[in-house]
């Protein structure tokens, strides 16, 4: 009798993650969908507002990546204006995203998925949270804390704020560093390199535990974008977008930014309100899906350009099935987030050695000259675009946002429904079903509505309904 | 030293509601002569568990805007509301969000300091873009003297030593 589980939080107000696993009559699951938060209201917002202000407004978009939204939303008007950014203000630019990787990634690896990694996808949920995490290595729990609130002060020392600071404009940046604040940042690089290498050692010495989730948690093959540099270099903040399959060949060298819609289509659903980006030379089928992230950013860049990032890397690509093919399981995120970190710090250590950073130069000045602006960057969770188009007053006429959350929806449906077929019993919910769903979700980092965070607190319910849409079992966590 | 730490979305109408609470009870505890810090953010970070244990913080207020339902919450109009946090945590969330549960248990665990702690929520009915709050929030805040003459007038603080030897 075919089934449907749904996995159904409060929906009556955007920004909630529901999900629906259907079942076939064999009991086996037949189909996954994740339902994900909608962005199509800020692209609305927009209209009306001048240029100069979406970098505030969109940084709003989001409370962890504020900095992403800023400094996309600042590409996309520097190319509006038609002015180069002078060099000083990009080096600056580039250190609060590094700074911003730091941070991000610290929240997604010590307080999101720790727990689960330490105390166990089928541990109690009751301590299966911050306080088991605390418990069972406060050491781990405070220097995790340490290196999030490490990467928040660099930026909020450069930008005045930690979360939306009003820093990036069109054509350059406002402020630039001071020699105190760059000595600050050199006394806590090396606590914050040592915390980085002891999680590495922790999740590596952590894998002959989940070997099952290695095997299933979105485990398989797609394609896999990202930024790189012009040298095939691991980039974050501009560079060119490559294109790599499920075997390892490259099916976009570098293509330049603005040219983004040659690759990159969307469709959309009716049962989800996120857009369905793909890859457009494929179509809109299991072979145009896509992947963005840290997994896709190891995966496409042919080096990452730091000493100790570039040796954890190579240990990482033999997490793949054969050499020269992508790593697929999306398990390992979680260690290329660590090394993404680790290129992070390594990163801000040359560039704090940079007079530019010190510099005035810092701003390039103009108005409108092209009535159409793109800005791409790779936020923490995956590939990010923003577009805009302007009237002759400079005016937005349309604004066009395509999150790396809405880049992996069609992957994360997938992972989903990857899980729930290792893993479901019968016409049982159970909790462990629950938390490797959660923790396969977890996995994508995604941004679900912290916009509104009053909303979005994501409790999930569960119902399992028959062929006649009866529930059979149901469960409501949170 | 009393921390009001406000957090929410300005953009998205009644989320952005803490901060208003927070502008009132900051503008209250001052002219009645209390020593007080605020903390303004989008959403509540780990690290804010470091300002909750910083030196001199006797007690802490999150002011935060709720979805208000209001065939639940009973007759009469939609007010603010104040809850003492307790110490009942879940597992995290798949998203960014720490409550405030969460960051005092970070500052008791981590570092020792386990300040009392209260929420004040202001009903939200409107969640959509823009700036603004709803009638509903606007008629809430009004009502906040009234919220705090039912919690005594020394919340969130206990009264001193001073104030119960002279019966104050």
């Amino acid at each position: 009798m075919a089934q449907t589980i749904a996995i159904d939080p409060v929906t009556r107000i955007e920004g909630h993650g529901k999900i629906t696993i259907q079942l076939d009559d064999a009991g086996r699951v037949a189909d996954a969908r994740f339902h994900v938060t909608e962005f199509r209201g800020f692209e609305k917002f927009c209209e009306g507002r001048t240029f100069p202000e979406m970098p505030g407004i969109t940084m709003r978009i989001c409370g962890i990546c504020p900095v992403s939204h800023m400094l996309a939303s600042a590409k996309a008007c520097d190319a509006i204006q038609g002015t180069r950014v002078p060099a000083p203000a990009m080096k600056l630019r580039r250190m609060i995203n590094w700074a911003q990787y730091v941070q991000s990634h610290a929240l997604s690896f010590f307080h999101l998925s720790a727990p689960d990694l330490l105390l166990g996808m089928e541990s109690d949920p009751a301590t299966r949270n911050v306080v088991g995490l605390v418990l069972a290595n406060p050491e781990l729990a405070r220097k995790g804390v340490r290196l999030r609130a490490f990467g928040q002060e660099i930026i909020r020392m450069v930008t005045g704020k930690s979360v939306h600071p009003s820093w990036a404009t069109p054509g350059g940046v406002r402020e630039n560093f001071n020699p105190e604040q760059i000595e600050k940042v050199k006394a806590g690089l090396p606590e914050a390199i040592e915390t980085t290498k002891a999680a590495l050692k922790l999740l590596k010495d952590s894998y002959p535990a989940f070997t099952k989730e290695v095997a299933t948690y979105g485990n398989f093959p797609s394609l896999w974008i990202g930024l790189v540099t012009p040298e095939g270099g691991l980039e974050h903040y501009d560079g060119l977008l490559r294109v790599k399959d499920a075997e390892g060949n490259i099916l976009e060298k570098g293509l330049p930014l603005e040219r983004y819609r040659e690759i990159i289509a969307e469709a959309v659903e009716t049962w989800s309100y996120l857009k369905f980006p793909y890859y457009k030379p494929n179509g809109y089928n299991a072979s145009g899906m896509y992947r963005c992230g840290p997994v896709a950013r190891l995966n496409v860049c042919d080096f990452a350009g730091t000493p100790i990032a570039d040796e954890e890397l190579a240990q990482w690509r033999k997490l793949a099935p054969a050499p020269g093919k992508p790593v697929n399981g999306m398990f390992h995120a979680h260690y290329a987030r660590l090394i993404e970190i680790m290129f992070a710090l390594e990163k801000i250590a040359i560039t704090l050695d940079d007079p530019d950073i010190q510099s005035d130069h810092i701003r390039a000045i103009g108005g409108v000259n092209e009535y159409k602006g793109v800005g791409i960057i790779e936020a923490p969770r995956g590939t990010l675009i923003h577009e805009y188009d302007v009237d002759r007053d400079g005016i937005l006429t349309k604004a066009n946002l395509l999150v790396a959350t809405g880049n992996n929806n069609l992957a994360m449906n997938k992972t989903v429904k990857q899980i729930a077929d290792a893993y479901i019993s019968g016409n049982m919910i159970t909790e462990g079903l629950l938390n490797r769903v959660e923790h396969g979700i977890r996995l994508f980092d995604p941004c679900l509505s912290c916009s509104t965070h009053a909303v979005g607190q994501m409790p999930l319910h569960v119902r399992l309904l028959d062929a006649n849409g009866e529930t059979i079992d149901e469960k409501i966590r949170g | 030293m009393i921390l009001i730490v406000a957090y929410g979305n300005s953009l998205r109408r009644d989320d952005g509601a803490g901060f208003f609470l927070a502008d009132a009870l900051e503008r209250i505890w001052i002219e009645r002569q209390r020593e007080v810090e605020r903390i303004d953010t989008h959403q509540l970070m780990p690290e804010i568990a470091q300002d909750v244990a910083a030196e001199g913080v006797s007690a802490v207020v999150f002011a935060d805007a709720r979805v208000a339902v209001p065939r639940e919450e009973g007759p009469g109009p939609l007010r603010i509301q104040v809850r003492r946090i307790g110490t009942d945590v879940r597992s995290p969330s798949v998203g960014h969000h720490l409550d405030p549960t969460v960051v005092m248990l970070y500052a008791r665990l981590l570092y020792g300091k386990d300040p009392p702690a209260w929420v004040a929520t202001v009903p939200g009915v409107d969640f959509d873009h823009g700036e603004g709050l709803s009638e509903t929030a606007r008629s809430a805040l009004e009502f906040l003297p009234d919220i705090l003459s039912e919690l005594g007038v020394e919340w969130p603080l206990e009264p001193s030593a001073e104030d119960l030897s002279t019966g104050r």
